[in-house]
């Protein structure tokens, strides 16, 4: 007998994508609200520590104004685990995906920000799409959909590095700090890192990008990686640059690394740097 | 916690100090990479940057019947190949958010300028102090557009003082 396949109508994923978007956009996340709180307790006076009640102060404005948490509603990055008996009617899932985003961009007034050319026109695409999407197929007849606004200015201080294949921890280490020391003032700190290791190149920043949809505060399954993400964040905020750059103990909320098998002769590391804001929604249709 | 009110004068210039929490009251001039480019190669500002701070900035869409979006700042690095020319026609205040080189800082200082820091990521808050937007310039550029907003109480902090105080300096970040 041959497997039965779910479908699943394309204006599901479109309104289920517009309104993931919207809700990471406006809502803050509980959970980050809660690391950024536990975070004040713990941050001497002075600079950082006013710049981070300023930052929960607005988690508090976006609740009530129903504004975005920041102007840069970012690219939508969306990941979708597609069951393999699981098909989406009408068209393209890309179609049906974009104009959720574009409708999303409509009705919650999020800005604008993708360009059509990135080397030569740059003219603003209008709607905020095309948006980045990583299809997985998974067993079964599910359908998950998880959407992460992705703000430019921590985007830009994120890095890549092919590391000696030995490097070991200590490469992570030093690539996710020298990317912290040089760019965490522009990335609005305190930062979510996630960090992508092994795959190939472009693989381990789709690892690094995935590792950030893990809720705020949940452990890492993997018992040494859960070791890893505390020496990463522990030594990060040994550095003393603070919320804003401004100073301060806390530099980094939250590591999360996620591995992949790879070639013998390489060791692909992705250091993805998130804002304190960190605006992720996700469900299942 | 200071409240200033804008244009500031010399002396109100003169005694700020990196680090300092501001609540700035009056007209800023909001402007980004595009708008800046244009700046640069028309070697025309519409607004006055030695009266008018300029904001590093880019809104979302104003919901019906709000004056401005969400609007907190963007990184200030990326103004960096365009602040010589903007020194050069005056300008006192800029402000946006993030550390910029140390040269920067130099000729902010050799110019008796001051760059603050907004706090990135807090646009929803800073939305909260806009009391009227109006597009003076460069509409097409949609979210770039040039932009005088007037601000009440709008929160800032000095990053860079006219003494070689710098917010930012302790740990390079």
């Amino acid at each position: 007998m041959p497997d039965r396949i779910r479908f699943i109508d394309g204006s599901a994923v479109t309104e289920t994508v517009a309104s993931l978007y919207s809700r990471a956009c406006t809502e803050p996340d509980p959970a980050v609200e809660a690391l950024l709180a536990g975070a004040l307790k713990l941050e001497p006076p002075g600079s950082g520590r006013d710049a981070l009640e300023i930052e929960l102060e607005n988690f508090r404005a976006a609740g009530r104004s129903g504004l975005p948490i920041c102007q840069d509603t970012g690219t939508a990055v969306v990941f979708i685990e597609m069951g393999h008996l699981t098909a989406v009617s009408g068209g393209p899932l890309e179609d049906f995906v974009n104009r959720g985003v574009a409708m999303a961009a409509e009705n919650a007034c999020l800005r604008s920000s993708q360009v059509f050319d990135p080397l030569c026109s740059r003219v603003n695409t209008g709607d905020n799409t095309p948006a980045v999407i990583h299809l997985r197929q998974v067993p079964g007849t599910g359908f998950r959909i998880s959407v992460m606004a992705k703000g430019a200015g921590c985007e830009n201080v994120s890095r890549s590095a092919m590391l000696p294949p030995l490097s070991g921890e200590e490469g992570l280490l030093s690539l996710a700090e020298s990317c912290v020391r040089s760019g965490a003032s522009r990335a609005c700190p305190p930062l979510f890192l996630g960090i992508g290791a092994g795959g190939t190149l472009e693989y381990s920043g789709i690892l690094a990008k995935r590792a950030l949809l893990r809720k705020a505060g949940d452990p890492n399954p993997v018992e040494y990686l859960s070791t890893l993400e505390q020496r990463v964040t522990d030594r990060l905020n040994k550095l003393g640059i603070g919320p804003q750059g401004f100073g301060g103990r806390c530099t980094v909320l939250e590591t999360r690394i996620l591995t992949a098998p790879c070639h013998m002769a390489s060791l692909p590391v992705t250091v993805c740097v998130e804002c304190h804001a960190h605006r992720t929604a996700s469900c299942e249709i | 916690m200071r409240d200033l009110i804008l244009p500031l004068d010399p002396g109100a210039l003169e005694s700020l100090r990196a680090g300092e929490e501001l609540r700035l009251t009056g007209v800023l001039a909001a402007a980004r990479d595009a708008a800046h480019d244009v700046f640069l190669r028309t070697g025309s500002i519409p607004f006055d940057p030695s009266q008018v701070p300029v904001y590093y900035m880019g809104p979302t869409p104003a919901p019906r019947g709000m004056p401005c979006g969400s609007c907190g700042p963007t990184t200030s690095q990326r103004m960096e190949p365009f602040i010589p020319f903007m020194l050069e026609r005056g300008m006192r205040i800029a402000i946006g958010k993030g550390d910029m080189s140390e040269g920067t800082r130099s000729l902010f200082q050799d110019a008796g300028a001051v760059y603050m820091a907004a706090v990135g990521g807090a646009g929803a808050l800073a939305a909260e102090s806009v009391r009227t937007r109006k597009i003076i310039a460069l509409e097409h550029l949609g979210p770039e557009a040039v932009s005088l907003i007037t601000v009440e109480r709008f929160p800032v902090f000095v990053a860079w003082d006219l003494h070689g105080g710098n917010i930012f300096k302790r740990t390079g970040g």
